[in-house]
């Protein structure tokens, strides 16, 4: 052991001041805000309170949510549940590329999975219900996105691999041993996957579910595409209503976002202790031998079907409607060199519109690197006070650091406006108080990303370059820093592009010359500029593509650091 | 309960031969142990056994019955043989309770619940867990935790048990004292018992039969005593109990007593050998503690006394190690009731001819 200077413990204090304000101070205004009539007001009332309760809506929103968010997670645990056991368990072929399933949530973010599938699932002239019309030679749409069904639908396929990532790991690293005991026991492939194998990975697949859970509440853009277009209005849609009406209604706003953060920081809870006991059911102790795969015999080719169509439909089928819809010079005509067209392309970047298109492209860019920058810097100490600090505070941290996990985009936007619309700050209305929401909402991820490089540095290393006489200061930057680079870049480019493609928090807090990306898509979407939206998702794409191969390389390049 | 027979088992991971055709017979009730170090195709030839690797040749019967034939293409999965396992990890399942894990192997029989419930409870009785059904395996001490992997392997009374090194995850004492109750278990049940180890006390401790394996051949099959006292070959004498080889040649004819002289190092040595040509090679091997060693000369009529000159020595509680010099031959000797010998000190140490045995 050695000493720690005292400056260590104030840089810890530090710490822990800055997290506690960037994460609780909004939260104290948004309590607040719920029970004063405006951010001027000194009075305190619950009117607020008791106007949302007695709204008229707010029957049919509830009902709404209520039903999206347990179906949603319901659909999502059938959908990843079997794709998990799929790829974990069987000799499926192509399990290689199912597994790509996992980064499907990366690449197609929830806002470009909504703009494609309302333009393949409209029942006049969506390509899933022309196509239908013509295979089945009918007059009749084979369904209608936009309904409770299809927003439901839309939500799964964004989801479900939350559930399939948490239940695959559990699979793989259960111990063969349990499986093996069963067989030995008396227990055929069948008994033992539904008696042992499903219910051990129980924990990891209710933390998926909860998770997803607490997703379909935050989720803005399927709500506001597929659910608006469809007249369907949930809690963050509705959220939205009151912030952009006129007047906008901050203090009922701010009342109506009180009970979704109780119910996700109930579910958050709810996942944490979940995980801890998945961690319990599937850590592998001792030798062990690989698991037999099971042998599906001709029904791998029903589970190599479903895996096909899930791709299919979640991420096959909406790039290429971006595809077609960028290249294709009029919607429905038939995707051939002779409709081939540039036009849109050039059009959006240089017409009219072009202007604040290149602003928002701007403005995210900018936002994106400042906030990452910032956002990796403080979650890099963070991490490694939570990791290898002795100190009793490292609890605080790390709890306070996880807290926006359970915030709602739309709800962090709220608190926001209530918290930096005043004295000394007065930030609504500016880039800035967009800045501060990204950083803080996105924190989380940035702490995972390092404590997880940081975990895998032996503390050895560290010791014996204290023992060779390095203060506290040179080993964290000599030693520590060095061996962590690859995660914090990691995390840096995972924070650069959840902020590009934010949508929720940015849609309540962006004003003219402040938009973003995800607004201006909005928007666009809104005036049904159907080309200019699939330009501008399939950016998205492309940008969320490059940045999963980068973090894939750089993760790589890990091994080779001599980290293990 | 039934005999078990493997015959002619292989089996093959790419180039490697893991096991090469080994046989094995387990009389009914009879507890054989695969001793062997790791990778020796131990582990490889249970699994087999069980079902949960497929062999590439030769076959494996319980009883008459035929449940594994890599020739004739039979491959009964490991949940039709009717066997109990207890494995290195135990594989207790986390999420059900002691009582549940127990009664796991009947419910898979279909086995009435009305019958379940008193089966359980006497498995758990059996291996001293009563009141204990309620728990769940994180609540349990490892000792306790072995214990149902026990109940849990023998309740619905299998055919044969396999037991894969289930006592290593133990620390010393509890090792131990698992030892001598799991060969009592097993004497009281009655039941064939194969059983893998690396640890040669605990093969000594509980066999019947030990099968000293290594590079997936048996190098010697026979009883805890025959395998100490008689190694076949330099293996098995290095591996079971420590050893000291010496390099000889014959040197003479035998004596009246049977005894001939072996040279070994300019030192002769009488030794019980029969059947060799004067000055062909041989390996002695010799037990540590079967020299005695004294600070005094013996007197004359002792044989095979030799005087050595100590290198180091080292007190290991009750016994005192002595590494010596006898020419140019490097002996380990178990001194007892010896003062603390100072290295260069010139001691004395004898054998007896019949304690020293013929490797090759």
């Amino acid at each position: 052991m050695f000493r720690i200077p005292s400056t260590v413990r104030l840089l810890e204090w530090g710490c822990l001041l800055v997290i506690g304000f960037l994460v609780l101070y909004p939260l104290f205004w948004l309590l607040l805000g719920s029970v004063t009539p405006n951010p001027a007001s000194p009075e305190y009332t619950l009117d607020a309170f008791v106007a949302i309760y007695n709204a008229e809506y707010m029957g049919e929103v509830l009902r709404n949510t209520a039903v999206m968010s347990v179906g949603v997670t319901v659909l999502s645990v059938m959908i990843g549940v079997p794709l998990a056991w799929i790829v974990g368990r069987t000799d499926t072929p192509f399990k290689d590329y199912i597994s790509m399933i996992a980064i499907i949530p990366f690449i197609m973010p929830p806002i470009v999975v909504a703009v494609a599938w309302s333009y393949l699932g409209t029942p006049k002239v969506g390509f899933v219900n022309l196509f239908w019309k013509w295979l089945a030679d009918t007059k009749e749409p084979l369904f209608d996105i936009f309904t409770m069904e299809g927003l439901i639908f839309v939500m799964a396929l964004s989801l479900a691999p939350y559930v399939f990532i948490f239940t695959v790991t559990a699979f793989k690293n259960m111990d063969p041993t349990l499986e093996n005991a069963a067989h030995i026991s008396g227990a055929n492939q069948w008994q033992t996957t539904f008696r042992i194998t499903i219910p051990l990975a129980g924990p990891a697949i209710l933390s998926g579910a909860l998770l997803v859970f607490i997703q379909s509440l935050e989720i803005f853009a399927i709500p506001a595409t597929i659910g608006v277009s469809g007249g369907i209005y949930v809690f963050a849609t509705q959220l939205w209503r009151m912030m952009i009406g006129i007047p906008p209604n901050f203090s009922h706003a701010a009342a109506m976002a009180i009970p979704i953060l109780i119910i996700c920081g109930l579910a958050l809870w709810g996942q944490t202790k979940a995980l801890g006991r998945s961690a319990k059911y599937t850590t592998i102790g001792g030798k062990s031998f690989q698991p037999r795969l099971i042998r599906l015999g001709r029904l791998k080719y029903v589970a190599l079907a479903f895996a096909g169509v899930y791709l299919l439909v979640s991420a096959i089928l909406p790039l290429l409607t971006l595809i077609y819809g960028t290249f294709i010079s009029n919607r429905g005509r038939p995707p051939t060199l002779e409709f081939l067209t540039f036009d849109h392309l050039v059009e959006m970047l240089t017409g009219d519109g072009g202007d604040v298109i290149w602003r928002s492209i701007g403005n995210s860019l900018f936002l994106s690197f400042t906030g990452a920058t910032i956002g990796i810097v403080l979650a890099a100490i963070v991490a490694y006070f939570v990791v290898r600090s002795k100190w009793r505070g490292r609890a605080t941290l790390d709890f306070l650091a996880l807290i926006p996990v359970a915030i709602p985009g739309a709800v962090i936007a709220i608190a926001m406006m209530w918290a930096y619309i005043r004295e000394p700050f007065n930030l609504y209305h500016t880039i800035w108080i967009i800045l501060l929401a990204y950083v803080t909402r996105f924190l989380p991820f940035g702490v995972k990303a390092v404590a997880n490089a940081v975990t895998q540095i032996h503390e050895e290393l560290e010791r014996a370059a204290a023992v060779s006489g390095a203060n506290w200061f040179t080993v964290f930057w000599k030693v520590l820093v060095p061996l962590a680079m690859p995660g914090i870049v990691a995390g840096w480019i995972i924070l650069f592009v959840s902020m590009m493609r934010e949508l929720s928090a940015s849609i309540m807090l962006f004003s003219s010359n402040n938009e973003v990306i995800g607004t201006i898509l909005i928007q666009l979407y809104d005036e049904g500029l159907f080309s200019h939206v699939c330009i501008l998702s399939l950016i998205i794409v492309i940008l969320s593509l490059g940045s999963v191969a980068l973090v894939r390389w750089i993760t790589k390049q890990k091994d080779v650091g001599g980290l293990n | 309960m039934q005999e078990v027979r493997v015959e002619n088992l292989v089996k093959r991971f790419g180039d490697v031969t893991a096991v090469d055709s080994i046989s094995v017979e387990v009389p009914k009730g009879m507890l054989l142990t695969l001793l062997g170090p790791s990778g020796c195709g131990k582990t490889t030839t249970l699994n087999m056994i069980a079902g949960f690797e497929d062999p590439d040749g030769g076959d494996v019967f319980v009883g008459n019955k035929l449940i594994s034939s890599a020739e004739q293409n039979i491959l009964l999965p490991a949940h039709q043989r009717n066997l109990g396992m207890v494995f290195q990890s135990y594989g207790l399942w986390p999420h059900l309770s002691v009582r549940d894990n127990v009664a796991f192997g009947l419910q898979m029989r279909k086995v009435p619940k009305s019958e379940i419930t008193p089966a359980v409870e006497r498995a758990l009785g059996l291996v001293r867990l009563e009141g204990l059904g309620d728990r769940y395996p994180s609540q349990l001490s490892g000792g306790q935790q072995q214990r149902v992997a026990f109940a849990r392997a023998l309740v619905y009374e299998p055919d044969v048990l396999l037991l894969d090194e289930p006592l290593s995850n133990l620390d010393a004492a509890l090792r131990e004292e698992m030892r001598l109750e799991l060969k009592e278990l097993q004497t009281e049940t009655g039941i064939t018992t194969i059983f893998v180890t690396h640890d040669q006390v605990e093969a000594m401790v509980m066999s019947d039969v030990i099968v000293v394996m290594n590079h997936g051949v048996i190098e010697q099959m026979g009883t805890p005593r025959d395998i100490y006292q008689y190694p076949a070959n330099q293996f098995v004498a290095g591996f079971v109990g420590i050893s000291n080889f010496l390099n000889g040649k014959i040197a003479g004819n035998a004596d009246g007593n049977g005894l001939t002289p072996v040279t070994v190092g300019g030192e002769t040595l009488l030794c019980e050998i029969t059947g060799r040509a004067i000055d062909s090679e041989v390996a002695l091997s010799i037990r540590p503690e079967d020299w005695i060693a004294t600070v005094e000369p013996p007197a004359d009529n002792v044989t095979n006394t030799l005087k050595c000159e100590v290198e180091k020595a080292v007190y290991m509680g009750g016994v005192l190690e002595i590494w010596l010099k006898a020419n140019d031959q490097q002996i380990r000797v178990h001194g007892h009731r010896l003062p603390m010998l100072e290295s260069g000190t010139s001691i004395y140490i004898s054998v007896d001819p019949s304690l020293i045995k013929i490797v090759s």
